[in-house]
């Protein structure tokens, strides 16, 4: 008698992965958004929706499924899990574009426009928000070094991104003593200049914060009078004082404007420091003028800055302290699918089967061993996981390395190696000589 | 003061091992049972209700039986005995134990072991003599996971499977 046929069906929920996904919105399919965590590219509501994406996860099932061997023995895996691997890979793989633009142009964008971000990194406000700042190949701005060199310009007086005021107080005869934060700061709180009665720019700005003298005079300088005016015009050298270019007998040379600038400078400064008939110190507070004023000359003025919290954005115009400080508030965005390369697309594709492996090992070694009739059998949950970590690290470290060659840094590194190979390739070329 | 605390009325699931992980052992026992080691009996049922047994002895020596049904398990061969019976001669005794796989036999095939009953095994017929269930699933004691069934050599006559 022939044995008979009987496959029964298993009426268990058995988690098999199927060979294949779909792009259906429903089910098992690739579209419905359930099996997403995140849903960043496949939901159709989400800013960067990609039915390229949804293929891709589709796609990724069937190779998940050959990988593994899914055609001879079973894997336990739902094509959920392959989908949501998929979404994690891309995220990775923008996640790591992302870390090294950043190196790229961190420097460049410090200061500039951030945004705020919802909770799957989007943008939805600021300046940048649509722009695609992740994207783009910025212009060079130095961003960090013109932001020190403006701090370096306030304190050495040339310029800088602080606002200088000045104030003006008169003397009183044989008073050698003045306290210039009364001064200021009552003409900052009444909008009175002490000396000149006129409104100040600073108004309500002082109160009791510290202010920083950085010059005090007497009379407006006539240096540039001098120096400029009279016989002596620009672009001439006589002897600095007092005849020009309509002298007699004299010889002039043309020179550039910076030099005569450079002489300006320097005679100013002669000025100030060899022809004051003051001098003066500060203590605290105390302004002491030496010597002592006779009332011979009237008013005294000093120029100042106002320190402020240095987080602290000017009202009138921005200096970027809102801005992009770190790599946290760079504008990045999510890289979109769409600007994923073929390069991209296979690594995403990769790491997805890595993590797929993770996930699988994870749910074969729950238990150390399964229980079976008479025995008992231990699966592969070590071999999976160990090689899920094995891939995922080395394709991280791939991409990181690959990445960090191409830095903007390490570009113009490598050219000018290309170029100082070249040169001395060049240099082992004979010169030839040519008879004419 | 009121009793703050009520006792449930059935114990809360297991924590940790529940009908999920369950599941995925009847799942890797089906695949690796059906699939990979692929050891299979027809058990042949016999029919209560169809067989004339004797009244005194519950002997039948006819036995009508179901359909066989083909049955995969875990088969360990115990191997052939020589034993010899003295004024009788030489005896050759063979016995296997089954492992069944209990889910996928009373659940999938709707299918109950039973002492009595025959198995055939390659080309031998052995009957049914002992059952045990010896292991519980992950200590539960609702789950079982296997019928152990202990089978003799069937002498001639007793049953030929026609």
């Amino acid at each position: 008698m022939a044995l008979p046929k009987l496959s029964p069906s298993s009426q268990t929920s058995a988690v098999i992965l199927t060979s294949t996904g779909s792009i259906a919105t429903t089910g098992n399919g690739a579209a419905n958004t359930s099996h997403y965590p995140f849903g960043i590219y496949a939901d159709s509501t989400s800013a960067l929706f990609d039915a390229n994406f949804v293929s891709g996860a589709s796609d990724q099932v069937a190779f998940t499924y050959k990988k593994l061997g899914g055609d001879i023995l079973d894997v336990e895996l739902t094509v959920g899990n392959i989908y949501a691997s998929y979404e994690e890979a891309a995220l990775e793989y923008s996640y790591q574009i992302n870390i090294h633009q950043a190196k790229n142009v961190l420097s460049d964008l410090l200061g500039m426009s951030t945004g705020t971000f919802d909770h799957d990194g989007q943008m939805t406000g600021g300046d940048a928000s649509g722009s695609s700042v992740n994207l783009s190949f910025p212009r060079f701005e130095f961003g960090y070094a013109k932001r020190v060199t403006d701090g370096v310009a306030v304190a050495a007086g040339a310029g800088g991104n602080q606002t200088m005021y000045s104030a003006s107080f008169n003397t009183v005869a044989l008073t050698q003593d003045y306290d210039l934060q009364t001064i200021i700061s009552g003409a900052s709180a009444n909008n009175l200049d002490a000396a000149t009665s006129g409104s100040v720019p600073f108004a309500g700005l002082v109160g009791n914060k510290k202010v920083r003298i950085e010059r005090v005079f007497y009379r407006t300088p006539q240096s540039m009078w001098r120096f400029y005016g009279y016989y002596g015009g620009l672009n001439v050298v006589g002897n600095l004082n007092y005849y020009g270019q309509f002298s007699d007998d004299t010889t002039f040379e043309i020179i550039p404007s910076w030099h005569n600038k450079l002489q300006a400078m320097a005679y100013e400064d002669h000025m100030w420091t060899r022809l004051s008939h003051f001098s003066y110190e500060i203590h605290n507070n105390k302004l002491r003028i030496f010597p002592i004023p006779d009332g011979h000359v009237k008013s005294f003025w000093v120029q100042f800055s106002i320190d402020t919290d240095g987080w602290t954005e000017d009202s009138d115009r921005k200096h970027g302290v809102d801005g992009i400080n770190n790599m946290n508030t760079l504008p990045f965005d999510n890289v979109p699918y769409q600007n994923i390369n073929a390069i991209g697309k296979q690594w995403i594709r990769n790491y997805a089967l890595a993590l797929s492996k993770e996930v699988l090992g994870q749910v074969r070694g729950k238990f150390g061993s399964i229980p079976i009739p008479g025995e008992s059998v231990t699966l592969n949950a070590s071999d999976l996981l160990s090689q899920a970590k094995d891939e995922q690290s080395a394709l991280k470290e791939e991409l990181k390395t690959v990445l960090d060659e191409m830095t903007y840094k390490a570009l113009a590194e490598k050219d000018a190696a290309m170029i100082a190979a070249i040169d001395t390739v060049q240099q082992e070329i004979p010169m030839l000589i040519y008879q004419g | 003061m009121s009793n703050e605390w009520n006792q449930p009325s059935a114990p809360p699931p297991p924590l940790f091992l529940g009908k999920k992980e369950r599941d995925l052992v009847k799942q890797v026992n089906d695949e690796l049972i059906e699939r990979v080691i692929g050891q299979t009996i027809a058990y042949y049922p016999i029919d209560i209700e169809r067989t004339n047994f004797h009244d005194l002895y519950g002997e039948a020596l006819a036995k009508t039986f179901l359909p066989p049904v083909r049955v995969n398990a875990l088969i360990e061969f115990d191997g052939i005995t020589t034993k010899y019976s003295s004024n009788i001669g030489l005896d050759k005794e063979s016995s296997i134990t089954i492992h069944f796989h209990k889910r996928r036999l009373t659940e999938d095939q709707d299918l109950y072991v039973r002492e009595g009953d025959f198995v055939l095994y390659g080309d031998i017929l052995y009957e049914i003599v002992t059952l045990s269930e010896p292991k519980q699933l992950f200590g539960q004691i609702d789950h079982k996971l296997e019928i152990s069934a202990k089978c003799i050599r069937a002498r001639e006559g007793l049953f030929d499977g026609s």
